[in-house]
């Protein structure tokens, strides 16, 4: 009896250490905590946008030509938009859709790029020519700059929201597939992996047992990291009309379409844009507090 | 007395690895037996390619030239190629505890791998149960360390972890390449005080790799010296410390600060220690311990020196001793 | 004759803070150099020598906090000195030759541009300090026995091998007129042969440029070579001082006793089974003595009451009751 209690017991102990560390470690620098409320608050936004939006009709169709253009107010805290559609409302959607794109791209492209950049990685030195196929095709992607080649394939297809999510991440494997890389091939030489391997267990076990959980804090990392650019990229797709269109409440879009009335009625692209940068700084500070937590442990 | 059967062979191993500044000769052609029940001590500096014979044992590098044999077996193939029967048999604990456990894993996770691996358990409670027993033999409390993670112990807990995990499998060749270098001395006094028991309890055999030529003295039975890729001495224990016959043998004696006046004693005189090792890129020519030898005559230059045996079991590689 | 100490410590407190509060490290140093005199510290891993050392020239990392004690260097406390004495100190007075010569050289730099600098800094040469600097770091070169000093001064940190870097390192903290040199592990990466050749090397510049020095090391043997006095610290305490030949001779500490007995000889003979448990916990330190939970003699006031470091013997002090026993 005693027996089965402290083995459920200590782990859990040992877990809430290891956290009460990390926690510690990242609750020392006041802009990684500043970076976890503003990414926090983005992701209830965007969860919640149907309840928090005061007009949550006004993200899709809608039209009221009576309310169009009309300044900031009490009753539109943002001002209004053309169609008259309160861009409060829209803005907060609007992270729903930034936010989701970021989410579908980097659930597409991490597990595909870290899966390949550690048998790259594991099979650097043994077998050169997997290596070389996988982190040559990578270097061919990472060589053409992002936003070009996620804008050449959007503008040869239909531009919508889910060709603008797998134009980026066909662009965005190989930089998990260069880390992951980086971090295996170092890992690789570590005395443990070595004792794996004259033990004689499989490759799979070493991969995926010892060589990857090492891995995850670089990785979480750089999701992080990554959420901010890739709102920013698929942003900049909208923008350019190549992303979501109208009248889907996206950021990009949004700032797009209140472009056309610069300067007179700015609030309509202002406060989107505002909503952009808002979100990409919180992650990047997020991103920021979670490397000095994660990275370089050892 | 227990006959000793030889369970290693080493003959004419070299292991050259090409680099972009040229062939590094680590291991250029030694040749040893290690008898059942040894524990053989391969002593060198950094650099002499000690480490990096043990790593061609126990199969980490494939042999450039010569051959391993390991119970009448060959075994100077690529690990992967090699029968799992001996790689449960041939086991290496590493130099630097901090990097030999993984750090995500328990303790028990660590232990148990190699049992995992060859199929020596069936269920998770035989796993706990035999991970728990090799930690006793390395005299850690099973209770207290089994679900820790490496993080929590000190380096000595570490480094008989990592015995610990060695011995699961109950192999019968370890090899230790400097187990002790990275601790304390009183923390390396525990670690060799249970490597030794659990010699004696399992009739193990050991290749002691270090540079630590005192440690040499109190646990090895046979001791060989290792520089720039050969072996340059080799004699049983007593015999190695009270005759040192290689000048360079000397030279690394007289190096070491001792405690004790009768040590001091033993110290060889007016072999003052001089230069350092060169790069094992440009072996220097005939003897390869000649730049630094205080006794360096002309021949040294040009011819490197036979292996020959000056007193029973006590071999050396020198033309001081070629010429008799 | 009375000598006035060099460097003086007393009652050196110091912890760190960290998410599970402050580590206890430094339980009340004491620690005297005299003019001209090679001090030996010797402890194990994590003990506080290397943090002791740190204080001195204060470059201690930021979450510690020196919560007692001075640090008297020619009648001034250093903890309390102004960054520009502070600096003063460090240019002219106390120099530190660290474990790792490979991270103590920057390898984009060359050696010359970094000598220069240290010259320049010293504060020696007013004019013609290039040709000057050269011409002194050659000289310097030579002090330290590096054969091919031309070439080390144009050379960068990663073309020197081992052995070559710390030399380069001694001359390095050589180059300004000092007065105390610290080695905080100067041999431990080196090989033996090597070791050997740096430590006679130190002494010998040490003894002729009548500087001060204060040795610390793991390698007991090559403490008892080069320094005079010994200080045996544990867990934050000195536990021990003596003579040199003494403390090797004749040790009454009963930690010292087990750390020596766990040398292995040269001679061979039976291996000691080294010291039960491990250093404390600093968060949570034992309190009395720091020692007594892996002490076989330990008697029940340890639990209770630290013992104060007294001369049991001429120029021998210990910090343990079984001699308090004896002499009061």
């Amino acid at each position: 009896m005693r027996t089965i209690e402290t083995h459920i017991s200590i782990p859990k102990w040992i877990e809430e250490l290891e956290l009460g560390k990390k926690w510690y470690k990242f609750s020392r620098s006041p802009l990684s905590l500043l970076g976890l409320v503003i990414a926090c608050s983005t992701i209830i936004l965007a969860l919640l946008a149907p309840f928090l939006a005061p007009y949550p009709q006004h993200a899709g169709f809608y039209h009221n030509f009576m309310e169009s253009c009309q300044g900031l107010s009490l009753k539109h805290p943002f001002g209004t938009d053309q169609f008259g559609r309160d861009v409060l409302s829209r803005t907060i959607f609007g992270f729903r859709y930034s936010l989701m794109m970021a989410g579908v791209v980097l659930l597409l492209v991490v597990p595909l790029g870290v899966i390949l950049g550690l048998i790259a990685g594991y099979y650097r030195e043994k077998i050169k020519i997997i290596e070389i196929v996988i982190m040559r095709i990578a270097d061919i992607f990472i060589a053409v700059p992002p936003l070009v080649l996620a804008l050449a394939i959007c503008s040869v297809l239909t531009p919508s929201v889910f060709h603008a999510m797998m134009a980026v991440s066909l662009m965005w494997w190989p930089w998990y597939t260069r880390l992951t890389y980086n971090v295996t091939s170092s890992l690789k030489e570590e005395y443990f992996v070595q004792a794996a391997e004259v033990t004689g267990a499989s490759s799979s076990h070493i991969i995926f047992k010892e060589i990857l959980p090492n891995c995850l804090g670089s990785i979480l990392t750089k999701v992080t990291l990554d959420v901010g650019w890739i709102i920013l990229i698929g942003s900049a797709l909208s923008f350019v009309g190549l992303g979501a269109q109208p009248p889907t409440p996206d950021l990009g879009t949004m700032v797009a379409e209140g472009g056309n009335f610069l300067p007179d009625f700015w609030w309509i692209s202002l406060f989107p844009a505002l909503a952009i940068s808002y979100t990409i700084l919180g992650f990047n500070l997020l991103g920021d507090g979670v490397r000095d937590t994660f990275v370089e442990e050892r | 007395m227990k006959e000793m059967v030889n369970l290693l062979w080493v003959e004419n191993l070299k292991k050259h690895f090409k680099t972009s500044y040229g062939i590094v000769k680590a291991v250029d052609g030694i040749d040893f037996t290690i008898k059942s029940g040894e524990i053989f001590g391969l002593v060198g500096e950094s650099g002499s390619g000690k480490s990096t014979a043990g790593h061609v044992i126990v199969g980490i590098y494939t042999p450039t030239v010569g051959r391993i044999l390991f119970k009448d077996q060959d075994i100077s193939v690529p690990a992967i190629k090699r029968p799992k029967r001996l790689k449960r048999e041939i086991q290496m604990v590493f130099q630097d505890p901090a990097s030999s456990l993984n750090p995500k894993k328990t303790i028990k996770d660590i232990v148990g791998l190699p049992l995992k691996v060859h199929g020596l358990v069936n269920s998770k409670e035989e796993l706990e149960e035999k991970a728990a027993k090799a930690l006793e033999m390395v005299e850690l409390p099973p209770e207290e360390l089994m679900y820790r993670h490496p993080a929590d112990l000190g380096g000595g807990e570490k480094q008989a972890v990592s015995i610990a995990r060695a011995i699961s499998t109950n192999p019968s060749f370890v090899i230790l390449d400097e187990p002790t270098s990275a601790l304390d001395v009183s923390i390396q006094a525990k670690i060799i005080k249970a490597l030794m028991k659990i010699q004696k309890d399992l009739n193990l055999s050991y290749l002691f790799i270090t540079h630590d030529l005192s440690l040499m003295r109190n646990v090895a039975s046979m001791v060989a010296i290792m520089y720039l890729g050969k072996i340059y001495e080799q004699a049983p224990t007593g015999m190695f410390f009270y005759n040192p016959l290689h000048p360079y043998t000397k030279m690394l004696l007289s190096s070491i600060p001792v405690l004790t006046d009768e040590e001091n004693k033993m110290k060889p005189k007016k072999v003052a220690p001089k230069g350092e090792i060169p790069s094992a890129v440009n072996i220097p020519p005939g003897c390869r311990f000649h730049t630094r030898c205080p006794f360096t005559m002309d021949i040294c230059k040009v011819k490197e020196p036979n292996f020959v045996m000056v007193e029973p079991g006590h071999h050396v590689a020198c033309h001081l001793y070629n010429q008799k | 004759m009375v000598i006035t100490p060099l460097l003086e410590i007393r009652n050196l407190h110091v912890g760190y803070k960290t998410h599970m509060g402050i580590s206890k490290v430094l339980n009340g140093v004491y620690l005297t150099v005299n003019e001209g005199e090679k001090v030996g510290v010797i402890g194990e891993s994590g003990c506080g020598k290397t943090t002791t050392m740190k204080s001195i020239h204060r470059i201690l990392p930021g979450n510690a906090i020196v919560s007692e004690g001075e640090i008297i260097f020619k009648g001034k406390d250093i903890l309390k000195m102004k960054k520009r004495e502070l600096t003063e100190i460090r240019r002219k007075g106390v120099t530190m030759i660290f474990q790792d010569p490979t991270a103590a050289l920057n390898p984009v730099f060359k050696v010359s541009e970094m000598m220069t600098d240290i010259i320049k800094y010293s504060g020696i040469y007013e004019k013609n300090l290039k040709k000057e600097a050269r011409n002194r770091a050659l000289d310097l070169f030579e002090e330290v026995a590096l054969s091919d000093p031309e070439r080390v001064f144009d050379s960068y940190s990663f073309q020197l091998s081992g052995g070559m870097r710390q030399r380069v390192c001694i001359a390095m903290s050589l180059a300004g007129v000092k007065q105390l040199v610290i080695a905080d592990e100067p041999t431990t990466n080196l090989d033996v042969t090597i070791q050997a050749q740096v430590l006679s090397l130190l002494k010998s510049l040490v003894n002729e440029k009548r500087l001060s020095l204060i040795l610390v090391s793991q390698a007991l043997g090559a403490v008892r070579e080069t320094a005079d006095r010994v200080y045996v610290m544990y867990a934050g305490d000195i536990v021990e001082v003596a003579k040199a030949d003494v403390l090797f001779t004749d040790p009454l500490h009963p930690y010292t006793q087990k750390l020596l007995d766990s040398v292995p000889r040269l001679t061979g003979g039976v291996f000691s089974i080294g010291i039960k448990g491990r250093v404390p916990n600093y968060f949570n330190p034992p309190s009395g003595c720091r020692f007594y939970p892996r002490c076989d003699q330990s008697l029940n006031i340890c639990k209770d009451k630290k013992s104060p470091l007294v001369e049991v013997k001429k120029d021998h002090c210990v910090a343990c009751w079984l001699y308090r026993g004896v002499s009061t």
